[in-house]
């Protein structure tokens, strides 16, 4: 789960003050990162590159809600000396949330490009699915757009050994 | 929001981290789902992680339309095993038959399709046993070996294709082949008849020497111990077990965690030695077989001498052994002359001829025996370098 924080090209020697860059969320609020943290995103790495004067970065499909939680996540995994257990646990803590909000993490990290991130919010909702019949499922994530009951025998019929 | 909202790159992989069996129920949920669950990236890859095909082809080897469908196919004509067993009888086969197709594809010919559940009952219902689990499986994948009169020659009267093996010494020969169910049935009847078995109801033979025929391993259908016959079979029915009980567990516990009998554990460790070259394809007389003295350390030794490299092995006879009395083991001893040649008088020389050899022969280091003598077995070995 942990990743070890991705060296960036300047391998910042530690008197020179961190860089720090801002991104802003769809809907308008604006979240200190450090550059380090900001390069576990492919998406803001490229950004970065390409913007090498403004230091502001627009995210405009995420909200400042979810948007404070990514920026909390790299900054996290950006961090040196922090052991793997212990990473896993705060890893852990992070993705004890709602399922909605758990697709919002998905989402960002899929927009963001945060492997670390996607991984981690695909492995938790695969855990959540395991073991669960259908029915199961559709009440989990309270899925309401259904088959019809001919489409349901067949897709049934399909893949019965699954549930033998 | 709904679960496909994460993007089909999201859903693929947490697909692909569910594994098949949650796949085939996620395609359950909804029209979406069933869509991504349905791509044959997917299945692909379940394909070749759990049954190694890189193409979707179904357990009789015949293609199918789709991985998804290969998979599917797989599963349903496997559905009364555990599927971790069946999983790890492939990787027995696959091992065994790669190491045949490579390096003695005639030997790999003579394996047969896979036996039928039908096969399988029928066998079951005339010898009143019930087979282990896994050698269930092992004949579903291949039913033993055949072979055509072309395989007995008059170098080879008793053939020289069986995977298992053997070894020859001062004209006596073994070969051990895999029976299929039809001969295992005929084979045991005539055991059962021949030795008065009656109170053993529970073996059955399940690979023979068809050399000299005095080579016969034996499956206890109840516990799933593998055994071998010794120079007594004909007389008291004595038999050695060939693999070490504590490895055998489940072999009739579908619901257990782990299954295996002796033919699994047996087949799976001659896999093994073949693949890493402990033993190999030898040629005699121009004939090719699978010979069971080791070539490689630590059951083989090697030493060279002044340019003389002398390889030597054992290999345990159980069918000239007693319990009682005497272990038969025979040697095979190799000798050749390496690249760089041997010093004669002080000079250089590419050939060499043996001329007497004396062996001291040991058991748990204390000396058993002495052969000492003229050349080797009443030849005087020519050994030149060879000229590549």
């Amino acid at each position: 789960m942990s990743s070890p924080p991705s060296a960036s090209a300047s391998s910042s020697p530690p008197p020179c003050p961190k860089k720090m860059i801002t991104l802003r969320s769809s809907d308008g609020a604006t979240f200190e990162i450090e550059e380090t943290a900001a390069l576990q995103s492919k998406t803001l790495e490229n950004m970065i590159h390409e913007n090498c004067a403004s230091t502001l970065i627009p995210v405009p499909n995420i909200t400042g809600e979810v948007l404070a939680r990514v920026v909390e996540f790299c900054s996290k995994h950006a961090e040196a000396g922090v052991d793997d257990e212990s990473l896993g646990a705060w890893d852990e803590e992070f993705v004890a949330v709602d399922h909605t909000t758990l697709f919002d993490y998905i989402r960002a990290a899929n927009f963001l490009e945060i492997p670390t991130l996607l991984d981690l919010g695909c492995q938790t909702v695969a855990d959540m699915i395991k073991g669960k019949t259908p029915d199961e499922i559709k009440k989990t994530f309270k899925i309401t757009t259904a088959c019809t009951p001919e489409e349901e025998e067949e897709v049934r019929g399909e893949n019965q050994w699954a549930f033998e | 929001m709904e679960l496909e909202s994460v993007g089909d790159l999201a859903l693929n992989l947490i697909l692909t981290k569910l594994g098949p069996e949650n796949v085939g129920r996620v395609a359950c949920v909804n029209r979406k789902l069933r869509l991504s669950a349905d791509e044959e990236a997917l299945w692909s890859r379940f394909c070749s992680e759990e049954l190694h095909l890189s193409a979707p082809l179904d357990p009789r080897g015949d293609p199918l339309p789709s991985f998804k469908a290969a998979y599917k196919k797989w599963r349903e004509d496997f559905r009364m095993y555990p599927w971790p067993l069946v999983k790890r009888v492939k990787r027995c086969w696959d091992r065994l038959q790669g190491w045949l197709l490579t390096n003695f594809p005639d030997a790999a010919a003579t394996l047969r399709e896979g036996a039928s559940e039908a096969d399988i009952q029928e066998l079951e219902s005339v010898l009143r046993v019930k087979l282990p689990l896994p050698t269930r499986i092992l004949y579903r994948f291949h039913d033993g070996q055949d072979f055509d009169e072309s395989d007995f020659t008059e170098n080879t009267p008793g053939g020289s294709l069986g995977i298992i093996g053997g070894y020859s010494f001062y004209g006596y020969v073994v070969n051990v082949n895999l029976l299929p169910l039809s001969k295992v049935i005929m084979e045991t009847n005539h055991v059962v008849q021949h030795l008065g078995f009656s109170s053993r109801s529970n073996y059955i033979v399940v690979a023979a020497s068809s050399t000299s025929g005095e080579k016969l391993f034996f499956l206890n259908c109840r516990d799933g111990q593998l055994h071998v016959g010794t120079r007594n079979l004909p007389f008291d029915g004595e038999m050695m077990p060939c693999v070490p009980k504590s490895l055998i567990s489940s072999v009739h516990d579908r619901n257990a965690d782990l299954q295996q009998d002796a033919m699994l554990l047996w087949l799976e460790e001659h896999g093994r030695r073949l693949q890493s070259g402990m033993i190999k394809l030898r040629e005699d007389g121009g004939v090719r077989s699978i010979c069971l003295f080791p070539e490689e350390p630590p059951l083989c030794s090697t030493a060279i001498t002044n340019g003389v490299r002398i390889r030597s092995s054992a290999v345990f006879v159980p069918e000239h052994s007693d319990l009682q009395n005497e272990y038969l083991f025979a040697y095979s001893i190799r000798m050749s002359l390496i690249p760089e040649g041997c010093m004669a008088n002080e000079m250089p020389c590419n050939f060499c001829q043996l001329y007497r050899r004396h062996w001291i022969i040991r058991a748990n280091d204390a000396v058993v025996a002495h052969v000492n003598g003229d050349g080797a077995i009443g030849k005087s070995l020519f050994m030149r370098v060879a000229l590549i």
